[in-house]
């Protein structure tokens, strides 16, 4: 049984995982709060509804370092951890509007949040899920929201970055973990854009403040809390929150590349229509529990997994325009898909304190089952200099079964790719493809796809 | 004239009301402190946001308040619009708006 290396800040509970159980053992000094909420309406309600992680209470017998006076609480596994440094602006948006959605109606029955980590966030289906069962507690009346720069830096800001300067927060994010601090969104953000009075009132005042005389500061705080802050002015700040958030939209990435990659591809349409009748055959034939999608674009294939029989799919893809449309394609049809924000040649380290805090991709992936690989090898090969034997390995590598499409040099967008450079792909040949692949795996089925001469390598693994 | 008289006076309670005397004192307290110069010892981000939420909660709930009632002005004045080409059956008629002055 371990300890969960990202739980250990908090002393009131601290998550365990043994197989493929997920107990949560709450301390002397968290167990008060716990005890006054569990009973709540609102608890009840948000998590028959799924909105906040089911827990249910077991003996403390289960995990063997509980102690006499811990309770212990069992939780069902996450198919999929991810973090929000992988999300896309529609992922990261929907987590923001649901925590403050939870706060808004947390704050009726008077209980509130004692932080706004957007880590305490997973997604299942495509809705998301609020998962630290013990992070919330009774409301003193009074109280300011103690959390709400956490919330700035871990939500707002970067939806802010995106939506009103279209810049990416995603690489900045996991190198900040916590966020994107609000002193340096304020100075990103140009001056037209402070006539918000919601920007005004979380980024720049806040900015401004910060760099004052904290003894200052403290006394205007504790004079003016003198009687506390009323609870309508903390439910009106979510509020503005929420409302502000809601009609934030994904900037920066019309026209991009990818974006009409649906309808605007080197494919015809007959050709499309092969390819997703033969992922759905492939899903149908294994059943896989976990698939990948190697530049998953808008998803369309990972939809025709899923309705082949795929359990749940992760799609891990590189630009924002095609991430946002598998985004709303899973919202739409509630698909158990996840799609994320992967640079393939930089996929997400181990990071953290004693870099074990956040895992990387691999590990949190590590029970995929099968991968599809369509239309991307060249993309490693060609665009990042990768070489095919090692592209072909990190595939291979992520499932006992997969489908992995091979474009030739002959290729419309592969002679593009090369119309500028030199060509020093000499061994990325269908032949050296086939060895390459040969070497790890038995092919089970190859059809071209194409009139260019794309083809498609259906694959199982050799003693997998 | 009076009705406008009466509109600024309505105006005004409502600011007061919503704007108390705690507030106005913080406004100006947190004027000061914006015009003094940078010190060198820095504040928690925790402090900044903590000292702010008070008035940004009140604008964030006036922001809230005047939002609903501009919504009920225009669906005041869409019945209005309703009353004038005959639509409403609860009309009370131009005539009776005239006596009000």
């Amino acid at each position: 049984m371990a300890q969960e290396p990202s739980s250990f800040r908090d002393p009131s509970a601290c998550v365990y995982r043994f197989d493929d159980r997920i107990f949560r053992v709450v301390k002397p000094a968290g167990q008060a709060a716990y005890a006054a909420i569990k009973d709540s309406h609102f608890f009840r309600e948000a998590q028959a509804s799924g909105r906040i992680v089911k827990s249910t209470e077991v003996s403390r017998t289960e995990v063997p370092s509980a102690m006499d006076d811990d309770i212990v609480l069992e939780h069902p596994l996450l198919e999929v951890v991810s973090y929000p440094y992988e999300w896309p602006f529609a992922l990261l948006k929907a987590a923001a509007l649901h925590h403050l959605d939870l706060q808004l109606d947390a704050l009726k029955a008077e209980i509130v949040f004692s932080d706004a980590s957007a880590y305490n966030i997973q997604f299942e289906l495509g809705a998301p899920v609020f998962i630290d069962a013990t992070s919330m507690r009774p409301y003193q009346p009074g109280e300011p929201w103690i959390a709400h720069n956490q919330f700035c830096v871990s939500f707002l800001a970067p939806l802010l970055l995106q939506s009103k300067m279209g810049i990416p927060y995603q690489a900045w994010y996991r190198g900040e973990l916590e966020g994107i601090p609000i002193p340096d969104i304020a100075k990103i953000l140009d001056w037209k854009k402070y006539f918000s009075p919601t920007i005004l009132g979380h980024v720049v005042l806040p900015t401004v403040l910060s760099q004052k005389k904290q003894s200052e500061l403290e006394k205007i705080a504790k004079k003016n809390f003198s009687n506390g802050m009323k609870i309508s002015r903390y439910s009106a700040i979510l509020q503005q929150l929420r409302e502000y958030i809601a009609e934030l939209k994904l900037t920066g990435v019309e026209g991009s590349t990818w974006s009409k990659y649906s309808t605007n591809n080197t494919y015809l349409a007959s050709e499309t229509a092969a390819k997703i009748e033969a992922v759905e055959i492939y899903a149908q034939k294994n059943r896989p529990d976990l698939l990948i999608d190697i530049g998953c674009n808008d998803g369309h294939f990972s939809e025709a997994a899923l309705r082949g029989g795929a359990k749940t799919v992760v799609g891990l893809d590189m630009d924002h325009a095609a991430l946002n449309g598998a985004c709303e394609r899973t919202r739409q049809q509630k698909l158990s898909l996840l799609p994320l924000y992967i640079n393939l040649a930089n996929p997400s380290p181990n990071q953290g304190f004693a870099e074990v805090e956040r895992a990387s991709l691999s590990s949190r992936l590590r029970k995929s089952d099968a991968v599809i690989a369509l239309a991307v090898i060249h993309h490693l090969v060609i665009g990042c200099n990768i070489p095919l034997d090692n592209a072909v390995d990190w595939i291979v590598g992520w499932g006992r079964t997969g489908i992995i499409e091979f474009v030739p040099k002959t290729d419309s967008t592969i002679q593009q790719m090369l119309a500028l450079r030199e060509d020093i792909f000499g061994t990325y040949t269908r032949e050296n493809f086939i060895i390459a692949l040969e070497k790890r795996a038995e092919i089970v089925v190859n059809k071209k796809v194409s009139a260019s001469g794309r083809e498609i390598f259906e694959y199982k693994c050799h003693n997998k | 004239m009076n009705q406008t008289r009466g509109g600024f006076r309505f105006l005004k309670n409502l600011v007061h009301k919503m704007i108390t005397r705690a507030d106005r004192l913080f406004i100006a307290a947190i004027f000061v402190v914006i015009t003094t110069s940078p010190a060198s010892a820095y504040v928690d981000p925790g402090t900044a946001s903590i000292a702010l939420q008070a008035l940004i909660g009140a604008v964030a709930a006036g922001g809230i308040f005047f939002r609903a009632k501009i919504g009920q002005c225009i669906q005041w004045l869409k019945s209005f619009g309703k009353r004038d080409r005959g639509e409403n059956t609860d009309a009370t008629g131009p005539s009776k708006k005239n006596d009000d002055n």
